[in-house]
């Protein structure tokens, strides 16, 4: 079925044709990259040990916060809402913790996810939390650690690299979804513990070697 | 279009909780139509289909009464707006802004409509119409005939 | 019991590879055993994926919890009717029901076309088998309905409240058989540029398949639009989400494709363009799919995150560049028969404006939905593209559509007498106009509502003037009334139902210019005190609870009023269902009236003051959304339903066209 009028087409469209394939091809292989991207991100790009994300924001008190800045302590990351009902009881978790380690070079910093701030203040003071607090600011924090829903929190050690936490069902993360709490994947204890033998591997001198597992 | 569904869901027992607690600390708004108007213009961070206007949420709440405080205070609307993108980041607007990387999202297809307009029409008109009287006429009779057969079919 | 399920997966893999394999060495190699060995192979494959489904279904009634699927979506207390939806309320589950569904489709082609088609059907059989092979061992080895459980659970989860709800249930399935519907025009596509038999035949094999698979998508789409309007409480129907613009996209293409074969079938003309649309109809469809699964966007649509992203890229790279290259090698086939458009005044013209309209449409809707990703990519921020982009994008292109719906039936096939066109337009016009003034008189000031309703009218008055001037001419014959009706329609049921399916669309069309006019108020009341809006007073009577064994409600008793007089009682109400109790559902309560609804919610309460927060939506229009849904599926029952002499007048053209004798005008 060849159309014998196709055959006589003037030589100039044949030009077009390869650039409109190009074209098509410069187009398709652009979307492919970025599909390809989004499936990587989607599918959580945090792994224990590797370096953690970095966090830049100015606390509720004015001060400025920088990750990098906090290099040579450990440092307890957590993400936390006024509206959200489980940060409650973690708050208090959190809040013992701060007031036992501070002295041992640890830091709790809380990121206000999607809040406001005389929300998270008046959260802050009801619960009790005297550690720093600041919001998530731009939202680049909670991306840059795949934030699904709050609370979550995570443990960077004194190099900067995220430590692995170990549930209760054996799972390594390198980030805890859901509340540090009683009965749940990673108790208070489990963080203490975690806490303690980081403590313990930095008093020993060997940076290389993470904590917890 | 479930995102409506989860927004739906958090807040019934939320509010419960801290609904009357958190009217009760509502600061003095400015004027409602503007708080409206700016709110409008901004995303529920948390649902992706609600503006800040719409969303139902306990946190949405609080950030129209921080909307309502800046205004109070004198901020302009575009100033408000501007502060919440620093605050949560430009995914809090409800649509592109028209600056840097995301005018792209305005122009594509603005572009796209216009080439493929202009190329159809530059490619339809390049045939020569002459060719045409080149292809033999159909015999006459034909169409009737045609017409007969499907009737022939019709009973 | 689930290892058989296992088993007859894995089967149907190995099927399907082994039917690609046939059907292609038999086409290269002209070997009808070959080829018959892959038909047989497919059709074996098919009777696998029955037998897979079915073992799930079986699952899920007999409360198999060891299987992680069964424990996860479903529970003892799901009512019996929702247990088979469960069997798509899941990632694995509804993708060993797409495998099925493609199978299935696949195979009644193959059964129905085999003796009509001969000469397309090997290459048809190896995409299909490809496509569905892929889906079978995605779900065979990467999400698997028959993973068991370390142990043996008392109950399930129990299936998503919000899916328990009669539209719901049948949304997904809906969908599902437009999506799939969409591989048989596509792999007829291929296999027409696989064997270099590009005439009209995979066209006219492909219509029929097209039509039905359009039609499902549409009522998927309105089942989805009806359901967030009567269940989600948020006061409108659609809302740009990527999940729906997922199912929107192909819905665009295809519509494009079922216009555009007319200009192929009439006058050889647009072969390219068909050949892409319907290319690019079913990779929206897979990457509408992949986009929704893989979590890409940001949108909960209830999928659990799993690791078929990367399976779902490699497919799609493959389906794109195998498609692109394809096309490109046949390209010289693809060229169009001599004549072209000829002036801006003919029906090819207007064609050609409603494919570059549709694509239009579409890569808005495309780009719109991807930015957020394409722009955290190049800049590291995500930015949101909500309502505001697509209906400044969108709908300018819409309404453009609308106008091309009046005029494009109305122009002849090559040219147009200026006149004719003008005395057909002229009384459609000068209506629309004075609607337009009666509109400004009325009080309507929005320029954009004006506009848009001025074309729908437009547009309604001159579909229906044409339909009457079909009747008046039968009746001129001498034919009675009805009879005249009923006959136009029979006997040219592709253009009358068209038209029937354009008059759904100018409803549609209408009912959205409501959202511009929406008024809204929300307060807080106590029992007794009431709220204004649009002319409705809205009073807040009281709380009331209910106890029925599975849910728990709790529902504000509204009374509304109009001018004094009680128009009705609304009961907007939070539900907690037992399984779910951490999940309670707020649903909406609507009071439809013919020109508007009036709509409310309930937010927060106080059960010992009886206070609520009540949010009430006043939506003009909205009906004709509805109706404009129901005219358009009936349309498509018209033009789809089977015709014999119709068919057979457009085979002897085909028939002629492919020799390369120009077409004649249709007898109208």
């Amino acid at each position: 079925m060849i159309d014998r009028a196709a055959l006589a087409a003037p030589p100039p469209r044949r030009a077009f044709e390869r650039a409109a394939l190009a074209a098509v091809l410069v187009a398709v292989g652009g979307l492919l990259y970025a599909l390809s991207q989004g499936v990587r991100v989607g599918s959580g790009a945090l792994v224990p040990g590797a370096p953690a994300p970095s966090v830049q924001t100015v606390t509720y008190d004015g001060q400025p916060l920088d990750l990098s800045e906090l290099r040579g302590r450990v440092v307890v990351l957590n993400f936390f809402a006024s509206w959200c009902i489980e940060c409650v009881p973690e708050a208090s978790v959190l809040e013992a913790v701060w007031r036992d380690y501070r002295d041992r070079g640890v830091v709790v910093v809380g990121l206000a996810y999607t809040d406001t701030e005389p929300a998270a203040r008046a959260f802050a003071k009801a619960n009790g939390m005297t550690f720093p607090i600041g919001p998530d600011l731009g939202g680049r924090p909670s991306r840059a650690y795949g934030l699904k829903g709050v609370p979550e929190t995570a443990v960077i050690d004194t190099g900067g690299r995220l430590v692995p936490l170990a549930l209760a069902d054996g799972r390594v993360v390198a980030k805890l979804v859901g509340p540090i709490a009683e009965g749940g994947p990673f108790t208070p204890e489990d963080l203490r513990r975690t806490l303690d033998q980081l403590l313990a591997a930095e008093a020993a001198g060997d940076p290389e070697r993470d904590g917890g597992g | 279009m479930l995102a409506r569904s989860v927004c739906a869901l958090v807040p019934a027992a939320l509010v419960l909780v801290l609904g009357p607690a958190a009217r009760a600390q509502e600061p003095p708004t400015a004027d409602p139509a503007a708080v409206a108007r700016v709110a409008n213009r901004l995303n529920c961070p948390i649902c992706q289909g609600y503006t800040l206007r719409d969303c139902p949420l306990e946190v949405c709440a609080q950030m129209r009464a921080e909307i309502g405080r800046r205004m109070a205070e004198g901020e302009a609307e575009d100033a408000v707006v501007a502060a919440f993108v620093d605050l949560y980041g430009p995914a809090v607007l409800n649509e592109p802004p028209q600056r840097g990387f995301a005018l792209l999202a305005w122009l594509a297809p603005i572009a796209v409509v216009a080439l493929a307009g202009f190329g159809a029409l530059l490619r339809a008109r390049a045939r020569p119409t002459a060719q045409t009287t080149l292809q033999p006429a159909p015999p006459p009779g034909y169409a009737e005939r045609v017409e007969a057969m499907a009737r022939a079919d019709d009973r | 019991m689930a290892e058989l399920g296992h088993l007859a997966l894995a089967l149907g893999f190995g099927l399907c590879v082994l039917a690609a394999g046939a059907s292609a060495l038999g086409a290269r190699t002209a070997s009808g055993e070959l080829v018959a060995a892959g038909r047989r192979a497919l059709l074996a494959a098919t009777a696998m994926a029955t037998l897979a489904i079915a073992v799930l279904v079986v699952s899920l009634y007999r409360h198999d919890f060891t299987l992680t699927y069964v424990w996860r979506n479903s529970s003892r207390t799901t009512p019996l009717g929702y247990l088979l939806t469960a069997t798509w309320g899941g990632q694995e589950g509804s993708l060993l029901f797409w495998s099925w569904l493609s199978l299935a489709f696949a195979s009644t082609a193959l059964l129905r076309r085999w003796r009509a088609d001969a000469a397309l059907m090997p290459w048809f059989t190896v995409t299909c088998a490809l496509v569905c092979g892929f889906f079978l061992g995605l779900v065979a080895w990467v999400a698997n309905p028959f993973e068991r459980l370390a142990l043996l659970p008392a109950d399930g989860n129990g299936l998503n409240p919000l899916l328990q709800h009669p539209g719901m249930a049948f949304h997904p399935p809906a969908l599902y058989l437009g999506f799939t519907g969409l591989l048989v025009p596509f792999a007829l596509a291929i296999a027409a540029l696989a064997s270099g038999r590009l005439d009209a035949g995979w066209i006219r094999a492909s219509r029929r398949w097209t039509l039905v698979a359009w039609a499902m998508l549409t009522i998927g789409l309105a089942l989805g639009a009806r359901w967030a309007y009567d269940v989600l409480g948020w006061g409108g129907y659609w809302g740009w989400d990527p999940v729906e613009n997922a199912a929107l996209m192909p819905w665009l293409a295809a519509t494009a494709f079922l216009h555009s074969v007319m200009v192929e079938e009439r006058r050889g003309m647009f072969r390219l363009w068909n050949v892409v649309l319907v290319i690019l109809a079913f990779t929206l469809v897979v990457v509408g799919t992949f986009l929704t699964r893989a979590g890409l966007v940001s949108s909960v649509h209830a999928f659990a995150q799993s690791d078929i992203g990367p399976y779902f890229l490699g497919f799609t790279t493959a389906l794109l560049l195998g498609s692109i290259l394809l096309v490109w090698w046949r390209l010289p086939l693809l060229r169009d028969a001599p004549g072209g458009v000829e002036t801006v005044l003919s029906r090819e013209a207007a064609f050609l404006g409603n494919n570059v309209l549709f694509i239009g449409m579409l890569f808005a809707v495309f780009w719109g939905t991807l930015f957020p990703l394409f722009s955290e990519l190049a800049t590291g921020d995500r930015v949101t593209v909500g309502p505001p982009y697509f209906n400044r994008l969108v709908m300018p292109l819409g309404w453009a559509l609308v106008a091309l719906m009046a005029i494009g039936p109305l122009l002849g096939w090559r040219q147009t007498a200026p006149q004719s066109l003008r005395q057909a337009l002229v009384a459609p016009a000068v209506s629309a106009l004075g609607i337009t003034v009666a509109l400004l008189l009325a009080g309507v000031r929005h320029p954009v509502a004006l506009v848009a309703l001025a074309t729908c009218a437009f547009a309604l008055l001159a579909t229906i003037g044409e339909i009457a001037r079909g009747v008046f001419a039968r009746r001129r014959r001498g034919e009675a009334w009805p009879l005249a009706i009923v006959r136009l329609f029979a006997r040219s049921r592709r253009r009358y139902g068209g038209f029937v399916v354009h008059i759904g669309v100018i409803l549609l069309a209408a009912g959205v210019v409501g959202n511009l006019f929406v008024a809204s108020i929300e307060a807080r009341l106590m029992p007794g005190e009431a709220l204004d809006v649009s002319g409705y007073r809205i009073t807040h009577r009281g709380l009331t609870m209910s106890d029925a064994p599975d849910v728990r409600s709790l529902a504000a008793e509204l009374e509304v009023a109009r001018g004094g007089r009680l128009l009705g009682t609304l009961a907007p109400a939070r539900m907690v269902f037992r399984q779910r109790e951490d999940q309670p559902v707020t649903t909406p309560a609507i009071l439809r009236r013919a020109h508007e609804d009036v709509y409310a919610l309930m937010g927060a309460f106080d059960v010992d003051t009886g206070a609520a927060t009540i949010k009430v939506q006043v939506n003009p229009l909205v009906g004709g959304v509805w109706w404009g849904m129901v005219v358009l599926v009936l349309g498509t029952l018209i033009a789809a339903w089977p015709d014999g002499a119709e068919r057979r007048v457009l085979d002897v053209e085909l028939r002629r066209l492919g020799g390369g004798l120009p077409a004649r005008a249709r007898p109208r």
